[in-house]
């Protein structure tokens, strides 16, 4: 090889891995590191996630071990994005060998705290939220040579859309903050133990697990309503293929050494059996001799909703901006997917947007085969670049609307508005100027959800999330049967003969074909309550109603309380979004986060040896908490998950559940019974073939 | 007289329809060795989409409880008995066929319908081919009144949304039943060339009839 050939490949190796880290830069989880290259980068030695889901809500522990190779201290930054409604509950930090969780301040507070036990050279670790993106955890020192073990635990609802629940471990991070891509890498690689393990615990029957991507997974039912899953890429790999090999049997999972990469996410979906009734489950916490209790109500409807016949208007609002890179060809799979489930009958737009907005079609087109096959293919050859103007996106695909006809505007985004109008206010009056609905899918981690929401519900539509490891057909099954039915608006729910207060969402808004309504609350006393569900469909008012009892105390499930202070934040923060920053909303998300021990907008959670904490007075709440819970989920766990249904003395409903319906034609007595006749004409036949 | 036999087990005749025993304890094997409703073999729309092709077929041969293999594999190890020898060769085309039909069916005409199995469907194609055989062969009056009486129960199905005398563990869907039944009238009717074709017949002594398929017609022996 010449000078002049080695020096080329030399040239093109460089390329090479300058385009490959651009590629890779901040676009997982992981540690974080100056892009200049100024710190030396740590490594993850260990990565072991644990997540139990049960009683309608999941709590996911991520337990790490950072390793330091190099001769000096360093500070450890991890970055993960924001599990949707998810709030950090726990962070614990290894010191001198001994596990020390931490305690949730005001946001200012906390980071003072944390700096001055770093500059202190003790230890320490804060974890703080991005706004909606990224929770960052920062813990320092990672001294020379050494390991430091940290334990994030974080809670939030994982319910149930049209008979499947969905889990995702988000690791993807969606490479929509322009700012932090040029600043940090991310080294997202797993160099020792990655494990990741979910336990399914549902009081109803479930009938499969699926984690789609990932055909190494090992599935396990345990029992009816339970199951568990386990992937990972040693350790218990290499036990359990040892152990199938001693019996003769073929491993389920390739063991393998190789490290795991955090960048791409994990879902999990568990189906629940087939024809479960229409149900209304209470989860309650209410210590003895307290006079408050918490509740989180979780109304599963029945089958009651028509499908829509008539032909409708579709606006497809495509966001091509530069960070819909990595999603573009789930979004085009997802739009070519949705046009061949048009009818005849219906006509769409295709309407694109990055720094500006453009119309792919000329006006309404109807919905032939031939129409689809052209669009679907347009659609798939755009190339996504430049900013994100959603407000023009939105303006143009509002334009043109038909009176006579219904309309629904489709908009697929990773919802992150940095041209033009972004302001949250503007967006809600901008789509209260049309009667459409708004039907969102919400592409990868980073999108501003809190907004697309907020707009969704403001027109009494839905929002449906999408990764791309999600089954995307699945995803569009659950969006086309909402779409192609009635929905019940204008919903309302209504406790008496209990008194409760405090509940959350203030507004419910519309339910949509398969959607559970989640209510939490305060209630005080105990006893019979009378339940009333109402809201219109197509027009006419419809009541639901049942009676039950709240109980008197209820220990098991402690979580809800932190549920509600969560659930009651994000009202909060949409109302500061829609409003501004008021001193007395942000105090009030203060107060709740630290009252509750949760990381929000406006207060962070740090950890620091339990000396140092006795030494700033700081109340160990959380770590109280923490107790309580952790009981609670060790009495849960030695027992099987128990049904939280209350309505079966007086059903809300009188159908099943919808769900994306399975079913099997079975033969039944009638069909051998008309069968069995024909024994004799044939029997006689073949004795004597002659006859006719 | 035993190669009078070996042909008539060779090519399906009253004893032995042997084609239908072999399938029909395929089902039953897959049903106790890998329980009901086995997910990697059911039809799961999501899957298939995915590329998991095989669950077209599978998922016609795969049960959702007790109930339902026992009732669907029992109707067809009857059914086999009753028409195997007429359908002859064209036993397989006809299961396939009926499979299509119903996929196309679940597919395409409830979309809301991710998952289905069962053996049913197809076995009204079977049905119906059987029927219309029989009925060509031996204009017996049982024949058309089971046909009609078929043809009324779809039609009471059909009506009533569900089927009579089963609770299964996943719901019925009876117009599978319906699209099986119209694949089967479908195939005889592009069949219907073969339909003259004479057959060779074993002597009646052997106490088999071999034939080659639909459109036999028993000959004197």
């Amino acid at each position: 090889m010449t000078t002049y050939q080695v020096m080329r490949k030399m040239r093109q190796g460089m390329l090479f891995a300058v385009l490959f880290l651009l590629g890779t830069a901040v676009q997982a989880a992981g540690l974080l590191q100056p892009g200049d290259g100024s710190l030396p980068p740590l490594e993850i030695r260990d990565h072991q996630v644990n997540v139990v889901i049960e009683d309608g809500y999941a709590i996911t522990s991520v337990e790490q071990v950072f390793h330091n190779p190099h001769g000096q201290d360093l500070e450890a930054h991890y970055s993960f994005p924001v599990p949707e409604h998810a709030s950090v509950a726990e962070l614990t930090l290894w010191i001198d060998g001994k596990p020390v969780t931490g305690e949730v301040l005001e946001r200012e507070q906390a980071k003072q705290v944390y700096e001055e036990e770093k500059a202190a050279g003790r230890d320490a670790g804060i974890t703080e939220k991005d706004s909606y993106k990224t929770f960052e955890t920062r813990v320092s020192p990672v001294r020379a040579g050494q390991d430091t073990r940290i334990r994030l635990v974080y809670l939030q609802p994982a319910h149930i859309d049209t008979g499947i629940g969905r889990y995702v471990y988000p690791l993807e991070e969606g490479g929509v903050d322009e700012e932090k891509l040029a600043f940090w890498t991310a080294n997202e690689k797993v160099t020792g133990n990655f494990s990741f393990d979910v336990q399914v615990r549902s009081g109803y029957p479930v009938d499969a697990v699926r984690m789609p991507n990932q055909p190494q997974a090992q599935i396990t039912k345990i029992g009816d309503g339970e199951w568990k899953i386990h992937l990972g890429n040693r350790g218990s790999e290499m036990a359990a293929a040892t152990a199938n090999l001693e019996e003769g049997q073929q491993s389920l999972a390739a063991p393998t050494a190789a490290a795991f990469t955090l960048d791409q996410d994990l879902v999990v979906y568990w189906r629940h059996q087939e024809g479960l009734p229409g149900s209304v489950d209470l989860v309650a916490h209410k210590s003895q001799g307290k006079e408050r209790g918490t509740f989180m109500l979780v109304v599963t409807p029945g089958d009651d909703l028509q499908p829509i016949t008539e032909g409708r208007d579709w606006v497809f609002v495509l966001d091509i901006s530069g960070s819909m890179q990595g999603k573009y060809a789930t979004l085009a799979d997802a739009v070519q997917r949705s046009l061949n489930k048009l009818r005849q009958d219906d006509r769409f737009r295709i309407v694109l947007f990055n720094n500006s907005s453009r119309e792919l079609t000329s006006g309404f087109v109807n919905a032939t085969p031939e129409a689809i096959a052209r669009y679907s293919q347009s659609v798939a050859a755009v190339q996504p670049n430049s900013g994100t103007n959603l407000y023009a996106g939105l303006q143009l695909g509002l334009k043109s609307l038909d009176a006579d006809r219904t309309s629904a505007l489709v908009l697929v985004t990773d919802g992150v508005a940095n041209v033009g109008e972004t302001q949250q206010r503007k967006f809600i009056d901008l789509i209260k100027t049309k009667d459409v609905r708004l039907f969102t899918m919400v592409m990868g981690n980073s999108a501003n959800r809190p907004m697309l929401e907020v707009m969704t519900k403001a027109s009494n539509g839905f929002a449906v999330s999408m990764s791309n490891s999600d089954d995307v057909v699945g995803q569009l099954l659950a969006a086309t049967s909402k779409a192609t039915h009635e929905a019940l608006h204008g919903v309302k729910l209504k406790i008496s003969g209990i008194k409760t207060a405090d509940t959350t969402p203030s507004e419910i808004g519309s339910l949509y074909r398969g959607q559970q309504l989640v209510l939490f609350g305060h209630y005080w006393g105990d006893g019979m309550a009378d339940v009333e569900l109402s809201g219109r469909i197509s027009g006419q008012p419809t009541t639901y109603q049942t009676r039950f009892a709240f109980p008197a105390v209820a220990t098991e499930n402690p979580e809800v309380e932190r549920l509600w202070a969560y659930a009651s934040i994000e009202d909060t923060m949409a109302e500061i979004n829609n409003f501004g920053e008021e001193a007395d909303l942000k105090q009030s998300i203060v107060d709740l986060g630290v009252e509750y021990g949760l990381v929000t907008d406006y207060t962070a959670m740090v950890v620091m040896s339990d000396a140092a904490f006795n030494e700033r007075g700081i109340e160990r709440n959380n770590q109280k908490r923490l107790s309580v819970e952790a009981a609670a989920q060790q009495q849960r766990a030695s027992r099987a998950a128990p049904s939280r249904r209350v309505d079966t003395q007086q059903p809300m409903y009188q159908k099943s559940r919808p769900s994306f319906s399975k079913g099997g034609g079975a033969l039944d007595a009638w069909t051998l019974l008309l069968l069995l006749p024909l024994v004799w004409p044939v029997m006689r036949q073949r004795k004597n073939p002659q006859i006719s | 007289m035993v190669a009078d036999c070996e042909k008539g087990v060779r090519q399906g005749g009253f004893w032995l329809p042997w084609r239908t025993l072999l399938l029909s304890c395929m089902a039953t094997v897959m049903y106790l060795l890998l329980g009901p409703a086995p997910e990697a073999l059911v039809f799961d729309r999501v899957a298939i989409a995915q590329g998991e092709w095989w669950r077209l077929i599978t998922g016609h041969w795969v049960h959702s409880d007790l109930d339902h293999a026992v009732w669907d594999i029992g109707a067809f190890a009857l059914m086999g008995f009753l028409f195997e020898r007429r359908l002859g060769n064209h036993l397989l085309p006809i299961l396939l066929l009926g499979s299509l039909g119903v996929n196309a069916w679940v597919w395409w005409g409830d979309p809301s319908l991710g998952y289905y199995c069962g053996l049913s469907g197809i076995l009204n194609t079977m049905m119906a081919v059987g029927l219309m055989q029989l009925w060509r062969d031996s204009r017996h009056p049982l024949v058309l009144i089971t046909g009609l009486g078929f043809v009324a129960k779809i039609m009471v199905e059909l009506l009533g949304g569900q089927i009579a005398l089963t609770s299964t563990a996943w719901p019925e869907v009876p117009e599978v039943h319906a699209v099986g039944l119209l694949c089967g009238m479908l195939y005889t009717w592009v069949v219907r060339d073969l339909l003259n074709k004479p057959v060779p017949v074993i002597p009646a002594s052997a106490g088999i009839h071999a034939n080659q398929g639909i459109g036999s017609r028993p000959a004197p022996g």
